[in-house]
Protein backbone atom coordinates (compact mmCIF):
# COMPACT_ATOMS: atom_id res chain seq x y z
CA UNK A 1 0.00 0.00 0.00
CA UNK A 2 1.48 3.29 -0.77
CA UNK A 3 3.15 4.35 1.94
CA UNK A 4 1.44 8.05 2.27
CA UNK A 5 -1.87 6.92 1.70
CA UNK A 6 -1.45 4.34 4.63
CA UNK A 7 -0.25 6.99 6.81
CA UNK A 8 -3.22 8.96 6.17
CA UNK A 9 -5.82 5.99 7.24
CA UNK A 10 -3.36 5.01 9.84
CA UNK A 11 -4.13 9.00 11.55
CA UNK A 12 -7.63 8.46 11.08
CA UNK A 13 -8.10 5.09 13.04
CA UNK A 14 -5.95 6.45 15.87
CA UNK A 15 -8.14 9.50 16.12
CA UNK A 16 -11.25 6.70 16.04
CA UNK A 17 -9.26 4.86 18.55
CA UNK A 18 -8.16 7.67 21.20
CA UNK A 19 -11.88 9.54 20.51
CA UNK A 20 -13.30 6.26 21.92
CA UNK A 21 -11.06 5.96 24.82
CA UNK A 22 -7.35 7.16 26.28
CA UNK A 23 -5.01 4.82 24.57
CA UNK A 24 -1.18 4.28 25.64
CA UNK A 25 0.86 2.99 22.73
CA UNK A 26 1.18 -0.57 23.14
CA UNK A 27 -2.74 -1.01 23.25
CA UNK A 28 -2.85 1.39 20.00
CA UNK A 29 -0.65 -1.00 18.36
CA UNK A 30 -2.13 -4.03 18.88
CA UNK A 31 -6.16 -2.83 18.03
CA UNK A 32 -4.58 -1.05 15.00
CA UNK A 33 -2.47 -4.61 13.47
CA UNK A 34 -6.19 -6.32 13.85
CA UNK A 35 -7.01 -3.90 10.58
CA UNK A 36 -3.55 -3.70 8.75
CA UNK A 37 -0.14 -4.29 9.22
CA UNK A 38 1.62 -1.94 11.51
CA UNK A 39 4.74 -1.17 12.67
CA UNK A 40 5.93 0.48 15.23
CA UNK A 41 8.67 2.49 14.35
CA UNK A 42 5.35 3.62 12.37
CA UNK A 43 3.15 4.23 14.65
CA UNK A 44 5.32 5.81 17.53
CA UNK A 45 6.42 8.61 15.44
CA UNK A 46 3.31 9.33 13.52
CA UNK A 47 1.17 9.77 17.33
CA UNK A 48 4.46 12.41 18.37
CA UNK A 49 3.32 14.16 15.36
CA UNK A 50 -0.42 13.76 16.07
CA UNK A 51 0.46 15.47 19.30
CA UNK A 52 2.68 18.07 18.31
CA UNK A 53 0.20 19.04 15.88
CA UNK A 54 -2.41 19.13 19.12
CA UNK A 55 -4.92 16.83 17.73
CA UNK A 56 -3.81 14.66 20.69
CA UNK A 57 -2.50 15.17 24.61
CA UNK A 58 -0.58 13.38 26.41
CA UNK A 59 -0.44 12.28 30.09
CA UNK A 60 0.50 9.63 32.27
CA UNK A 61 -1.12 7.23 34.74
CA UNK A 62 0.11 4.86 37.28
CA UNK A 63 -0.14 1.09 36.11
CA UNK A 64 -0.52 -1.65 38.35
CA UNK A 65 2.27 -3.67 37.00
CA UNK A 66 5.32 -1.53 35.98
CA UNK A 67 6.17 2.23 35.90
CA UNK A 68 3.29 4.51 34.40
CA UNK A 69 2.24 4.83 30.85
CA UNK A 70 1.94 7.92 28.84
CA UNK A 71 -1.79 7.82 27.58
CA UNK A 72 -2.91 9.77 24.31
CA UNK A 73 -6.17 11.73 24.32
CA UNK A 74 -8.08 12.97 21.47
CA UNK A 75 -8.28 17.28 21.48
CA UNK A 76 -11.52 19.04 20.35
CA UNK A 77 -8.78 20.24 17.26
CA UNK A 78 -8.22 16.32 16.48
CA UNK A 79 -12.35 15.91 16.64
CA UNK A 80 -12.61 18.36 13.76
CA UNK A 81 -9.51 16.61 11.86
CA UNK A 82 -11.72 13.56 12.43
CA UNK A 83 -15.15 14.31 11.53
CA UNK A 84 -13.45 15.56 8.44
CA UNK A 85 -11.22 12.63 7.59
CA UNK A 86 -14.47 10.68 8.10
CA UNK A 87 -16.27 12.96 5.30
CA UNK A 88 -13.35 12.39 2.84
CA UNK A 89 -12.95 9.04 3.37
CA UNK A 90 -16.66 8.25 2.60
CA UNK A 91 -16.62 10.17 -0.50
CA UNK A 92 -13.41 8.04 -1.47
CA UNK A 93 -14.78 4.89 -0.39
CA UNK A 94 -18.05 5.65 -2.28
CA UNK A 95 -16.27 6.80 -5.64
CA UNK A 96 -14.23 3.83 -5.63
CA UNK A 97 -17.44 1.38 -5.57
CA UNK A 98 -19.04 3.26 -8.55
CA UNK A 99 -15.86 2.88 -10.20
CA UNK A 100 -15.35 -0.54 -9.48
CA UNK A 101 -19.02 -1.45 -10.24
CA UNK A 102 -19.46 0.40 -13.44
CA UNK A 103 -16.83 -1.99 -14.88
CA UNK B 1 20.23 -5.48 18.61
CA UNK B 2 19.31 -5.76 21.98
CA UNK B 3 17.47 -3.25 23.84
CA UNK B 4 19.96 -1.03 25.30
CA UNK B 5 21.95 -0.52 22.45
CA UNK B 6 19.05 0.12 20.15
CA UNK B 7 17.53 2.52 22.84
CA UNK B 8 21.69 4.33 22.72
CA UNK B 9 21.58 4.77 19.09
CA UNK B 10 18.27 6.45 18.90
CA UNK B 11 18.79 8.61 21.85
CA UNK B 12 22.15 9.67 19.96
CA UNK B 13 20.41 10.10 16.54
CA UNK B 14 17.84 12.34 18.52
CA UNK B 15 20.34 14.51 20.10
CA UNK B 16 19.03 17.95 18.39
CA UNK B 17 15.76 17.17 21.04
CA UNK B 18 15.13 18.61 23.88
CA UNK B 19 16.94 16.19 26.73
CA UNK B 20 12.97 16.26 28.63
CA UNK B 21 11.45 15.26 25.07
CA UNK B 22 14.58 12.40 24.45
CA UNK B 23 13.61 10.77 27.51
CA UNK B 24 10.32 11.27 26.77
CA UNK B 25 10.22 9.20 23.74
CA UNK B 26 13.36 6.99 24.88
CA UNK B 27 10.80 5.64 28.03
CA UNK B 28 7.93 5.32 26.27
CA UNK B 29 9.82 2.96 23.75
CA UNK B 30 11.56 1.40 26.60
CA UNK B 31 8.32 0.34 28.45
CA UNK B 32 6.51 -1.15 24.78
CA UNK B 33 9.61 -2.99 24.19
CA UNK B 34 9.44 -4.43 27.34
CA UNK B 35 5.23 -5.00 27.15
CA UNK B 36 6.34 -7.00 23.91
CA UNK B 37 9.10 -9.22 26.17
CA UNK B 38 6.30 -9.97 28.57
CA UNK B 39 4.04 -10.91 25.80
CA UNK B 40 6.72 -13.71 24.70
CA UNK B 41 8.67 -11.71 21.89
CA UNK B 42 12.82 -11.95 22.12
CA UNK B 43 14.05 -8.54 23.15
CA UNK B 44 15.92 -8.60 19.27
CA UNK B 45 12.42 -9.30 17.58
CA UNK B 46 10.79 -6.38 19.73
CA UNK B 47 13.83 -4.30 18.81
CA UNK B 48 12.95 -4.97 14.96
CA UNK B 49 9.37 -4.16 14.89
CA UNK B 50 11.03 -0.33 15.22
CA UNK B 51 12.36 -0.86 11.54
CA UNK B 52 15.46 0.59 10.69
CA UNK B 53 16.62 2.67 13.28
CA UNK B 54 17.68 6.21 10.70
CA UNK B 55 14.57 5.49 9.32
CA UNK B 56 13.09 5.72 12.68
CA UNK B 57 14.89 9.10 13.83
CA UNK B 58 14.05 10.66 10.64
CA UNK B 59 10.32 9.80 10.89
CA UNK B 60 10.29 11.50 14.51
CA UNK B 61 12.76 14.28 13.59
CA UNK B 62 10.03 14.96 10.82
CA UNK B 63 7.32 15.31 13.80
CA UNK B 64 9.50 18.30 14.87
CA UNK B 65 9.72 19.96 11.16
CA UNK B 66 13.00 19.03 11.40
CA UNK B 67 14.91 17.57 8.39
CA UNK B 68 17.18 15.20 9.21
CA UNK B 69 18.58 15.34 5.43
CA UNK B 70 19.30 19.05 5.86
CA UNK B 71 20.99 18.31 9.09
CA UNK B 72 23.40 16.41 7.36
CA UNK B 73 23.89 18.40 4.95
CA UNK B 74 25.31 20.85 7.55
CA UNK B 75 27.36 18.02 9.03
CA UNK B 76 28.95 17.14 5.53
CA UNK B 77 29.77 21.07 4.86
CA UNK B 78 31.34 21.05 8.16
CA UNK B 79 33.40 17.93 7.39
CA UNK B 80 34.58 18.85 3.67
CA UNK B 81 35.73 22.41 5.02
CA UNK B 82 38.01 20.54 7.85
CA UNK B 83 39.14 18.12 4.89
CA UNK B 84 40.00 20.75 2.99
CA UNK B 85 41.84 22.72 5.54
CA UNK B 86 43.85 19.88 6.72
CA UNK B 87 44.44 18.85 2.90
CA UNK B 88 45.89 22.81 2.84
CA UNK B 89 48.32 22.42 5.58
CA UNK B 90 49.38 18.96 4.41
CA UNK B 91 50.56 19.95 0.94
CA UNK B 92 52.01 23.29 3.03
CA UNK B 93 54.06 20.79 4.93
CA UNK B 94 55.14 18.49 2.23
CA UNK B 95 56.03 21.51 0.23
CA UNK B 96 58.36 22.59 3.12
CA UNK B 97 59.77 19.04 3.72
CA UNK B 98 60.17 18.78 0.03
CA UNK B 99 62.47 21.81 -0.09
CA UNK B 100 65.69 20.96 -0.66
CA UNK B 101 68.74 20.64 1.72
CA UNK B 102 71.44 22.58 2.11
CA UNK B 103 70.60 25.74 0.92
CA UNK B 104 70.21 27.91 3.60
CA UNK B 105 69.41 30.81 2.37
CA UNK B 106 66.72 29.78 -0.31
CA UNK B 107 64.80 27.95 2.63
CA UNK B 108 65.22 31.34 4.21
CA UNK B 109 63.38 33.60 1.66
CA UNK B 110 60.82 31.21 1.41
CA UNK B 111 60.14 31.17 4.79
CA UNK B 112 59.56 34.92 4.58
CA UNK B 113 57.93 34.67 1.65
CA UNK B 114 55.16 32.62 3.26
CA UNK B 115 55.42 34.54 6.68
CA UNK B 116 54.55 37.33 4.53
CA UNK B 117 51.39 35.65 2.82
CA UNK B 118 50.66 34.76 5.96
CA UNK B 119 50.14 38.14 7.84
CA UNK B 120 48.77 40.03 3.92
CA UNK B 121 45.68 36.95 4.39
CA UNK B 122 45.49 37.92 7.89
CA UNK B 123 45.32 40.92 7.58
CA UNK B 124 42.73 41.34 4.19
CA UNK B 125 40.44 38.94 6.72
CA UNK B 126 40.97 40.98 9.05
CA UNK B 127 39.42 44.37 7.22
CA UNK B 128 36.80 41.86 5.60
CA UNK B 129 35.48 40.56 8.68
CA UNK B 130 35.95 43.91 10.35
CA UNK B 131 34.06 45.76 8.00
CA UNK B 132 31.07 43.33 7.45
CA UNK B 133 30.86 41.59 10.97
CA UNK B 134 31.85 45.02 12.73
CA UNK B 135 29.45 46.81 11.44
CA UNK B 136 26.56 44.37 12.27
CA UNK B 137 27.77 43.38 15.97
CA UNK B 138 28.31 47.13 16.68
CA UNK B 139 24.31 47.51 15.29
CA UNK B 140 23.56 45.06 17.59
CA UNK B 141 25.76 44.62 20.79
CA UNK B 142 27.47 48.29 20.88
CA UNK B 143 30.95 48.80 22.22
CA UNK B 144 30.51 45.60 23.10
CA UNK B 145 30.28 44.01 20.15
CA UNK B 146 33.39 45.86 18.56
CA UNK B 147 35.13 44.81 21.68
CA UNK B 148 34.46 41.10 20.97
CA UNK B 149 35.15 41.02 17.49
CA UNK B 150 38.80 43.16 18.67
CA UNK B 151 39.44 40.45 20.83
CA UNK B 152 38.64 37.23 18.04
CA UNK B 153 40.83 39.02 15.62
CA UNK B 154 43.83 39.27 17.99
CA UNK B 155 43.23 35.12 19.13
CA UNK B 156 42.81 34.62 15.38
CA UNK B 157 46.22 36.32 14.82
CA UNK B 158 48.15 34.58 17.88
CA UNK B 159 46.75 31.35 16.48
CA UNK B 160 48.49 32.12 12.69
CA UNK B 161 51.36 33.28 14.30
CA UNK B 162 51.72 30.18 16.37
CA UNK B 163 51.20 27.94 13.24
CA UNK B 164 53.67 30.42 11.51
CA UNK B 165 56.45 29.78 14.07
CA UNK B 166 55.70 25.74 14.06
CA UNK B 167 56.51 25.61 10.47
CA UNK B 168 59.93 27.85 10.97
CA UNK B 169 60.85 25.52 13.49
CA UNK B 170 60.12 22.52 11.56
CA UNK B 171 62.20 24.33 8.33
CA UNK B 172 65.22 25.00 10.40
CA UNK B 173 65.30 21.39 12.28
CA UNK B 174 65.24 20.06 8.85
CA UNK B 175 68.14 22.60 7.47
CA UNK B 176 70.18 21.46 11.17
Amino acid sequence: MNAQFKRGVLEMLVLISISEEDKYGYELVEQLNDVFEVKEGTIYPLLKRMTNEKYCDTYYRESNEGPARKYYMITRFGKERLANFKKEWLTFYKNVNKFMENR
Amino acid sequence: MNKSKFLESLERELKILHEDERKDIIDEYSLHIDQEIEKGLTEEQAVENFGNINELATEILAAYKVDSQIMNKGRNIIEKTVNAIERLMKSVSDMIKSLPKGKNFGNKSIIYVIYLSFWGIVLAMEIAVYNLVGKVLSFLLGGFGVFILVITIILVSILMLIILIEITIHVFKREK
